[in-house]
């Protein structure tokens, strides 16, 4: 019995809520940092993605990216056609016979490396440039024994035209 | 003396063509990405290493660096070698010192160009070393000579000599001969135009000049003809006024006489301008991608000059090269990267 009145009296007697503010306010804290504690990167992922969502900008930044695909593939065809088209269309002839003999060492080196060398940004001393000519025509000279023995047998120097031949065909594509 | 200086003009051109004695001269254009240019000139004289600045081809001053040296070549021959240079700020520089030219080629307009364009993946540039044309009224060789024969015409000398004495020389002797009957053709109707034209501007005012110089250029290949077939009867023909009473008429002969011969005149001064040969090297920044000279090996470009090449038209060597944007091609790529990811992303969300 004096459970049962027990019970009724605090089923009658509600609690009082002296800051109800305070305790919403936490509780919404705490949900925050569940959903934060639950998912770090979200928020990175949809600050840099946010735009998907937004279809203006979707569409503009998916035209933009096709426009610059269309464009590489356009300006290196360009470029491709006209390379092929200088191989087609230039004489390529014998050094010595283009430059006569030039003996400057930047001459040398752009020989060597082409346009891959820049004669007024380079690291090579002139001390390295005189040896590495110096090298360069030692090894011409083999080269030119090299030729010479190789004219002398009828039969490599056959097999090594139709190399050649072959080699350059492939080359100039033709 | 009326059209008589025609042959005497066509052999004059063809004599200055082939240099004798001369220093062979090679000019390099060394051209840097930001549009300046280092001008490279060396000189070779198998002679002496006498080398006045009225005998180089180009304008040249003391601004240039100069170092002169000899060289022993594969023959055994002592050369003397005379190296200069000189760095450019731009081609604007350049055409100012061919605007004040005094070198051995200052009768003759040249010009450099230079342009530069930005294309986010690559930039491309151009380099151009013009000579203006001498004649105003010639016709262009490519009329007169197909597409093997042009090629003939412009290679230089050095090799058309190998050729001729190598391999296959019946073929390029052949070529050879087709050319120089086809190019003294080009050349006499190219001076008998230039003719015409000049008559026309002296004798503007004249009345009848209209009519008289229109049957004249109806009867350019006529007189062409002539002269290709027998030059002496020609000259005989036309100190008679014979070939100008039987295409203009009498009267018209009379009225036009002196205009004509002051015409001649005019002509063979106007073409006769004095050019030494040199040779064009230029080298650009980045890969080659269009030239219209020659080539060798290890990407050289090389043009040779004479005067035949500028007669009726601009000899313009260019060449044109691209470097590649590493970080368009970067910035490209990352953007690419971004933009597929977001769709993916926005593909799996939806």
């Amino acid at each position: 019995m004096n459970l049962e009145r027990i019970l009724n009296i605090l089923r009658r007697s509600k609690p009082v809520f002296r800051s109800a503010g305070d305790i919403e306010e936490k509780v919404m804290e705490r949900i925050f940092s569940m959903e934060e504690r639950k998912e770090p990167k979200q928020g990175i992922i949809d600050f840099l993605f946010g735009w998907v969502y937004i279809g203006w900008l979707r569409k503009s930044l998916i035209a933009a990216s096709l426009g610059l695909v269309v464009v590489f593939v356009y300006q290196q065809s360009v470029i491709l056609k006209r390379i092929n088209d200088l191989n087609r269309q230039a004489v390529f002839i014998d050094n010595q016979i283009i430059t006569q003999s030039s003996n400057s060492p930047d001459d040398f080196l752009y020989r060597l490396a082409g346009s891959r060398f820049s004669p007024w940004n380079t690291m090579i001393s002139d001390r390295e440039i005189k040896q590495m000519m110096k090298s360069y025509g030692e090894l011409e000279e083999k080269y030119t024994d090299l030729i010479k023995i190789i004219g002398e047998n009828p039969e490599v120097m056959k097999y090594l035209d139709d190399k050649l031949t072959e080699r350059n065909k492939k080359r100039f594509k033709l | 003396m009326k059209i008589k200086p025609l042959k005497i003009v066509v052999s004059l051109i063809l004599v200055m063509v082939t240099s004798c004695n001369e220093p062979e001269t090679v000019i390099t254009n060394i051209v840097h990405p930001d549009g300046s240019v280092t001008r490279k000139l060396e000189m070779r004289s198998l002679l002496d290493n006498d080398f006045r600045i009225s005998d180089i081809q180009v304008p040249f001053d003391s601004t240039w660096s100069v170092r002169d040296s000899v060289e022993i070549n594969d023959n055994g021959d002592t050369i003397w070698v005379k190296r200069a240079e000189k760095l450019f700020t731009d081609v604007n520089e350049i055409n100012r010192d061919y605007l004040t030219d005094s070198s051995a080629n200052n009768e003759i307009r040249r010009r450099a160009e230079f342009r530069k364009r930005f294309k986010w993946f690559n930039t491309e540039y151009r380099f151009a070393e013009i000579i203006e044309r001498t004649m105003e009224h010639g016709y262009p060789v490519a009329d007169f000579l197909n597409e093997e024969e042009l090629k003939w015409f412009y290679t230089p000398e050095n090799i058309a000599i190998g050729k001729l004495t190598g391999a296959d020389s019946i073929k390029f002797r052949a070529l050879s001969d087709s050319v120089d009957v086809k190019s003294d053709k080009w050349m006499y109707k190219s001076l008998v135009a230039e003719w015409i034209a000049k008559l026309m501007e002296l004798a503007a005012e004249k009345p009848g000049v209209d009519e008289a110089v229109g049957k004249l250029k109806q009867n350019e290949d006529f007189i062409v003809s002539l002269v290709i077939a027998d030059e002496e009867s020609f000259d005989s023909l036309w100190l008679n006024d014979i070939i100008l009473r039987e295409i203009i008429g009498e009267e018209n002969t009379l009225l036009l006489r002196a205009d004509a011969d002051s015409a001649a005149k005019i002509t063979g001064e106007y073409v006769l301008k004095r050019f030494l040969p040199y040779r064009v090297i230029i080298r650009m920044p980045g890969e080659i991608i269009g030239t219209n000279g020659f080539i060798d090996s290890a990407r050289i470009l090389l043009w040779p000059t004479n005067s035949n090449f500028f007669l009726t038209e601009p000899y313009v060597m260019y060449a044109e090269s691209k470097t590649v944007n590493k970080w368009a091609w970067i910035v490209s790529g990352i953007f690419l990267l971004f933009v597929l990811a977001g769709v993916i992303l926005w593909i799996i969300k939806r």
